[in-house]
């Protein structure tokens, strides 16, 4: 390796999770899963009563009146007729009813499963994500139990003429975003800290998935007249050929250094690679994305591409506060981003780690059960309703229902949670 | 020092009784006896309306019925002089109105038997939970309000 000796430090993963963090970490998540799997049955019961009531209602109008038992308040039954066996009072919500014929009805129905298949597929993509959370949180609870090491590497600075040739090794990669957060030992700290692992992991997915997306992105990038001269000044800081990545590194070497890490070693090797393959390409990737970051973080700071993950989003929500270097793209994928803004990008997470985070994640890292401490934790409700003398109430109505107000079955059970 | 140390795991010990067993208890009880008050409040609602069918000599009626999901279909019942009423494990007796409102006097006393008996559950539970409470606060020598 160029650099000469390198500093180094080792710490076991215990110091960082404990075993116990990790283990409950990975049992909130399956609890959360455990509630998602449970409403997924309710709805799932629901689709299937609607589709017995479909059905039901497309085979009454065969005849023009059934014989069945009527039922009159909860525990009594009337024998009787079903009559207008075409006519149909459908409750819309909100004490609203419509009168419908069978046909009619039944697009109704069909339009309210459609909409129950809508929140069960919603519910199940959250499952998986929470899924894989859980799966990611067991994983670094084995870890910890093996007593898995980290070791932490300082970046050393290079002179101009060379760019660093290195390899790189998952847990320095890990190991400089941990250096910010060990700044700030919190409890949430920590639990942050897994969740900056999974983004980083999820990153060097990105990146390796990168090769295949460049092609791409020159057909996706808009471009602009009015922000020819933005770009211009862009591109200028973004083209492979001239050595600015050098003038940056030298710039903001005096400010940073302890910052520059292995990270940014993983884009200058690809910066490399990229180089020998295709110059132009890249170029016209570089502007193109320059242009459209441009926009993005003038506009929204969601801008930035789809294919950032999430914590990277919020990044570009970070570089909103540095105008000056606005035009910066904090992607691993743009394969050309010099050191300086990286620098930026890599201190901005870390600062907005919290709210990037998924509030349901967030939920449940920051939920603090007191398992240790078995305390009761619900609530005791007593009605004595039963006890007064009754009220007099209306008997107008022979249909008599409990709720004051016709409310949708679903809407009942929902409430009743 | 070692008073002071046992006389903390004691509280400690009354604590997690209280928490474990005594209030889950209290919430049991408390469920269980809002479910009878439930049927109780539909034999109720059932009298008055065979009441009122009674009352007003009503024989045939006109009704709404309930095929799911809130989809209601009309229906009419011709004769309301006979009645099935739900009297347990699944039966259902017919009875003329008479015979409905005696059955239905004895089932709700018969409920509110079984209310009654939830009542002094739930009150003998509300006490021992109030006794512990004592206790921890002998224990820690503060006063008592």
């Amino acid at each position: 390796m160029a650099e000469g000796a390198k500093m180094g430090t080792v710490t076991s993963l215990d110091s960082l999770f404990t075993s116990e963090e990790a283990e409950k970490a990975a049992r909130r998540g399956e609890e959360a899963i455990e509630d998602r799997r449970k409403e997924l049955c309710r709805l799932r019961e629901f689709i299937s009563d609607n589709s017995a009531l479909i059905h039901q209602v497309q085979k009454l109008p065969d005849e023009l009146s059934h014989d069945i038992m009527v039922p009159f308040g909860g525990a009594a039954f009337f024998p009787g007729r079903l009559i207008h066996t075409n006519e149909f009072l459908v409750l819309l919500g909100e004490s609203y009813y419509a009168e419908r014929t069978a046909k009619q009805t039944v697009e109704i129905l069909q339009r309210r499963g459609k909409s129950l298949e809508g929140h069960v597929e919603s519910l199940n993509k959250i499952m998986k994500d929470l899924e894989a959370e859980a799966k990611f949180f067991d994983s670094t609870a084995a870890e910890v139990a093996e007593g898995l090491v980290e070791i932490r590497e300082e970046y050393v600075e290079e002179t101009q003429s060379e760019e660093p040739k290195t390899g790189l090794s998952n847990t320095s990669f890990v190991s400089s975003s941990k250096a910010h957060n060990s700044l700030v030992p919190d409890e949430e700290d920590e639990d942050a800290k897994l969740m900056a692992r999974l983004d980083e992991l999820e990153k060097e997915e990105e990146e390796a998935v990168s090769d295949l997306d460049d092609d791409e992105d020159d057909e996706t990038a808009s471009s602009s007249d009015d922000h020819e001269v933005e770009d211009d000044e862009n591109a200028s800081y973004l083209k492979v050929d001239e050595d600015e990545d050098d003038e940056e590194e030298d710039d903001d070497d005096e400010d940073e250094d302890d910052e520059n890490t292995n990270y940014l070693k993983v884009v200058e090797d690809e910066d490399e690679e990229e180089e020998n393959d295709e110059d132009e390409d890249v170029n016209n990737n570089a502007e193109n994305i320059s242009e459209t970051d441009a926009e993005g973080l003038v506009s929204k700071p969601t801008g930035p591409g789809t294919f950032f993950p999430t914590s990277m989003q919020h990044d570009a929500i970070g570089l909103l506060q540095h105008p000056a270097d606005q035009s910066f793209v904090s992607s691993p994928k743009m394969q050309v981003a010099p050191e300086g803004p990286l620098k930026r990008i890599v201190e901005q997470p870390h600062a907005t780690q919290h709210p990037s985070l998924p509030p349901e994640t967030r939920e449940i890292l920051q939920k603090s059960p007191a398992s240790n401490i078995q305390a009761f934790t619900g609530t005791v409700i007593e009605h004595s309703y039963g006890l007064l003398p009754p009220k007099p109430s209306s008997n107008d109505s022979t249909a008599v229902q409990q709720p004051s107000r016709p409310v949708s079955r679903f809407k009942m059970q929902k409430g009743n949670r | 020092m070692d008073e002071i140390a046992s006389r903390e795991e004691k509280v400690r010990k009354f604590e997690e009784f209280v928490d474990r067993r005594l209030k889950p208890d209290l919430v049991k009880a408390v469920a269980q006896r809002d479910k009878v008050f439930q049927q109780q409040k539909v034999f109720q609602d059932l009298r008055r309306n065979i009441q009122y069918l009674e009352k007003n000599g009503v024989t045939s009626l006109r009704t709404m019925v309930n095929l799911g999901s809130e989809v209601f279909m009309q229906a009419d019942v011709p004769d309301t002089r006979h009645i099935f009423v739900d009297i347990g494990m699944g039966f259902h007796v017919e009875f003329t109105w008479s015979e409905a409102l005696e059955f239905i006097s004895v089932r709700e006393s018969r409920l509110a038997k079984q209310i009654e008996e939830y009542t002094h559950l739930i009150a003998t539970v509300k006490a021992q939970i109030k006794l512990v409470c004592e206790g921890i606060r002998e224990l820690l020598q503060i006063p008592a309000e």
